[in-house]
């Protein structure tokens, strides 16, 4: 059986998604005798590769100019697109600053914040652009696979995985539909 | 009754004409989904998650409003039922702010569980982002606007339930807000904090601050008990984790107030901060010294037999004490037994559910804002049916101004001519109505419905034990006190400090105990078992919801045990 080229890419996250991928433990062994890691942001290929992989998987909310970007090269190159936590499904943790002005979160960021002296916020062109509103990542690109979770457990992922490896599209169902 | 018969998804079944669909379906064990329903309340069909298909109707029909009829045929689940309703959940979930990761609720909000249900892994909308409120001005529980569904549970359990009609809603479409009064914070509201909202709030809108966060349903147990607090004595349900409590509930299906609670009741137990008693203790000089209870018990049988036995100790049992304890009590001190309050009302022969049916409720002697507050419910919810209530003197603020007339407290002869214009008058009254209308009560006799209040929890079991309440000549130089968990009143703790022996069965520490020379520690309302006899004669059963310390004795064991070591 051909292996399927998995890459992925973590947005506006906390890396918790990509933890509980290395929790599925010892059944990690088993499934990499059908998928092949490629690019992800704890290898050392941070792009998907051109030549496109099989499933994509992108965490984290869409929240700056870059990670619009990084969601777009991801949907390009991979034939199935999985959004993976609560963050890239609903938006998560990261649209509690929806609620304010960009200006106002910035400066709460890098000026007001209780540990800063002498803030600024940084200016760079090199920087990616926050967005108006932190977004899921179905508001910026398509999505075929949603597994939302804070984070997803190990179960659930090995689950959607397992499935993708067998050529089905999952359905979330039961234990492995959860939001927290 | 005329029996229906309809079909519902392809199975024959049955219903009483006048049934909802949804009613039929509950009848018939058939599940459909729900959320701004609740058992009790009247339905609105405001959520649509109980959208059903029904042959011969325009559209889809809500369960819980359309009339089931004979020969309908229905269909609950089917696939466009479930794209609908799974779209409604979307729909709820983008307008407002609801973040399951790390609300209170997850694992236990009806909201969440439909999405489950649904599967609904992704929301496909656009979300709205209002930035909304979170008040959390009242002491006990708060309210985030972000996690409201706008289902109106608590409006109604709050108007139709406990009878206080606080809740309302403020603006309209999208900008719809549930608030109190005329849009004051929960806090300076006339929000009474009965907390029957929080009881029926589907997700994490309304939040217990106490058991925020220690744990989902399936982490506690459940115990079923009644309320020590007052005599009303409502069915409640003691949640535990691992052995101490969390949480009250009302008990929906318990008399007498069908799972109204107040906030004595729901939520002051679970603040408690005096230091709790846990081995028995006996003097030794200047200070209390632990000692086995063996030990405890022969120092308190010595120490009776010193001053001449039973008959030379005066006992005071505090209302709180169970039925069982005040029997045990009265078999040691007999005559020498009295209750800590002071004289009481007689019960009546009317029940609270009479004041359902009542069209004219009398209110004397009682503050019931204060003292009784899931009376005031019954009396609220009265007026709020078309009844009227007359009080004379004053039953609390908020009541007096549900009353359509305010007569003095010992105006009979106005009194008499109201009750003469009534058909079915209820009369409610409390331990410091005017003597002048005691008598006149006692005169009519069962001429009318009549509820006597009982001051102290438990005095009708005291007094049905035989218990007479404390009067200033029996008082004599040794005292036996049965506190339980109550808090002393001045003239006992007077009484006490004047006391030459003095033993004490109290669940905290205080400044009586300290000064005893035997103290047994008494179980707290959580540890506690037994009856206790309500205002209204009704027997309330108390089932201990935490385990005792090990080797702890109940109230009416330590007592018998000190009995069976005079003999």
């Amino acid at each position: 059986m051909k292996k399927i080229k998995i890459a992925t890419d973590w947005l506006e996250a906390c890396a918790g998604c990509h933890m509980s991928l290395l929790d599925i433990d010892e059944r990690l062994v088993e499934l990499l005798k059908h998928v092949e890691f490629s690019s992800s942001p704890i290898t050392d290929l941070k792009h998907p590769p051109s030549d496109g992989v099989d499933v994509g998987i992108l965490t984290g909310a869409i929240g700056n100019s870059h990670q619009v970007e990084a969601a777009r090269l991801m949907r390009e190159r991979a034939k199935t697109l999985v959004a993976m936590g609560d963050c890239a499904v609903f938006g998560g943790i990261c649209t509690m600053r929806n609620f304010f002005d960009t200006k106002e979160v910035l400066r709460r960021g890098y000026v007001e914040s209780e540990s800063t002296v002498d803030g600024k916020v940084p200016e760079s062109e090199d920087l990616g652009k926050l967005l108006d509103k932190a977004l899921p990542v179905n508001q910026v690109v398509e999505v075929d696979v949603y597994l939302p979770g804070c984070p997803p457990s190990a179960d659930a992922i090995y689950f959607v995985l397992s499935e993708l490896v067998a050529g089905r599209r999952p359905v979330l169902a039961g234990e492995v539909l959860k939001y927290d | 009754m005329t029996t229906i018969t309809l079909t519902i998804d392809g199975k024959e079944v049955k219903g009483e004409q006048g049934d909802t669909i949804l009613e039929v379906c509950k009848r018939n064990g058939i599940d459909v989904p729900t959320l701004c329903h609740f058992d009790g309340l009247a339905e609105r069909g405001l959520c649509r998650m109980c959208l059903v298909e029904a042959k011969g109707e325009r559209g889809f029909v809500p369960a819980c409003t359309t009339e089931a009829r004979d020969g309908m045929e229905v269909t609950t689940e089917n696939e466009k039922l479930t794209a609908l309703r799974r779209a409604n959940l979307e729909l709820l979930f983008s307008e407002k702010n609801h973040f399951c990761m790390f609300c209170e609720m997850s694992g236990d909000c009806e909201l969440q569980n439909l999405a489950y249900r649904y599967g609904m892994d992704h929301v496909r909308y656009d979300y709205s982002w209002p930035k909304l409120p979170v008040d959390a001005t009242r002491k006990y529980f708060l309210f985030d606007q972000n996690r409201c569904i706008l289902c109106r549970r608590c409006v109604r359990a709050c108007e139709e339930l406990a009878g206080h009609g606080v809740l309302g809603l403020k603006d309209r479409g999208p900008k719809t807000l549930v608030c109190a009064d005329l849009d004051y914070t929960f806090g300076e509201s006339t929000c009474v904090s009965c907390g029957t909202c929080l009881q029926v709030c589907p997700t994490g809108a309304l939040v217990d601050k106490k058991s925020a966060y220690l744990g989902r349903e399936i982490h506690f147990d459940r115990t079923k008990s009644a309320c020590t607090f007052c005599s009303v004595g409502c069915g409640i349900e003691i949640l535990t984790r691992d052995g101490l409590p969390v949480r009250i509930e009302g008990d929906w299906e318990a008399e007498p107030s069908h799972g109204i609670l107040c906030v004595a009741g729901r939520f002051e137990p679970l603040y408690e901060t005096r230091k709790r008693i846990k081995h028995p203790m006996a003097r030794c000089g200047s200070s209390l010294v632990e000692v086995s209870w063996e030990e405890a018990l022969s120092l308190t049988a010595e120490a009776i037999k010193g001053v001449g036995g039973p008959s030379a100790v005066t006992g005071i049992i505090s209302p709180r004490a169970t039925n069982e304890a005040a029997s045990a009590f009265k078999r040691l001190f007999d005559e020498n037994a009295h209750s800590t309050t002071p004289p009481n009302t007689t019960a009546g022969n009317g029940k609270l559910s009479d004041i359902e049916e009542g069209d004219w409720i009398f209110i004397a002697g009682a503050d019931l804002d204060e003292e009784f507050r899931v009376v005031s419910s019954f009396v609220k919810r009265a007026v709020n049916r078309g009844a009227k209530a007359a009080v004379l003197g004053s039953a609390g603020k908020r009541v007096d101004k549900k009353a359509a007339k305010i007569l003095a407290e010992d105006d009979v002869a106005d009194l008499e001519k109201l009750i003469a214009e009534s058909e079915r008058p209820v009369f409610v009254w409390g331990p410091a109505t005017h003597p002048t209308v005691v008598k006149y009560l006692q005169g009519l006799k069962n001429k009318i419905k009549q509820i006597g209040l009982a001051a102290g929890a438990n005095n009708r079991g005291l007094e049905k034990a035989g218990i007479n309440p404390l009067c200033e000549s029996s008082t004599r130089e040794a005292l036996y006190l049965l506190i339980a968990d109550d808090v002393m009143s001045c003239e006992i703790e007077e009484k006490a400090r004047k006391a030459k022996t003095l033993i004490i069965q109290s669940s905290y520490v205080n400044e009586i105990a300290e000064r005893a020379d035997v103290v047994f520690p008494s179980p707290p309302w959580f540890e506690r078992s037994g009856t206790y006899t309500n205002t209204e004669g009704r027997l309330c059963r108390l089932n201990r919801a935490c385990k005792p310390p090990k080797g702890a004795l109940s109230d009416e064991e330590i007592v018998d045990a000190v009995r069976r070591l005079l003999r």
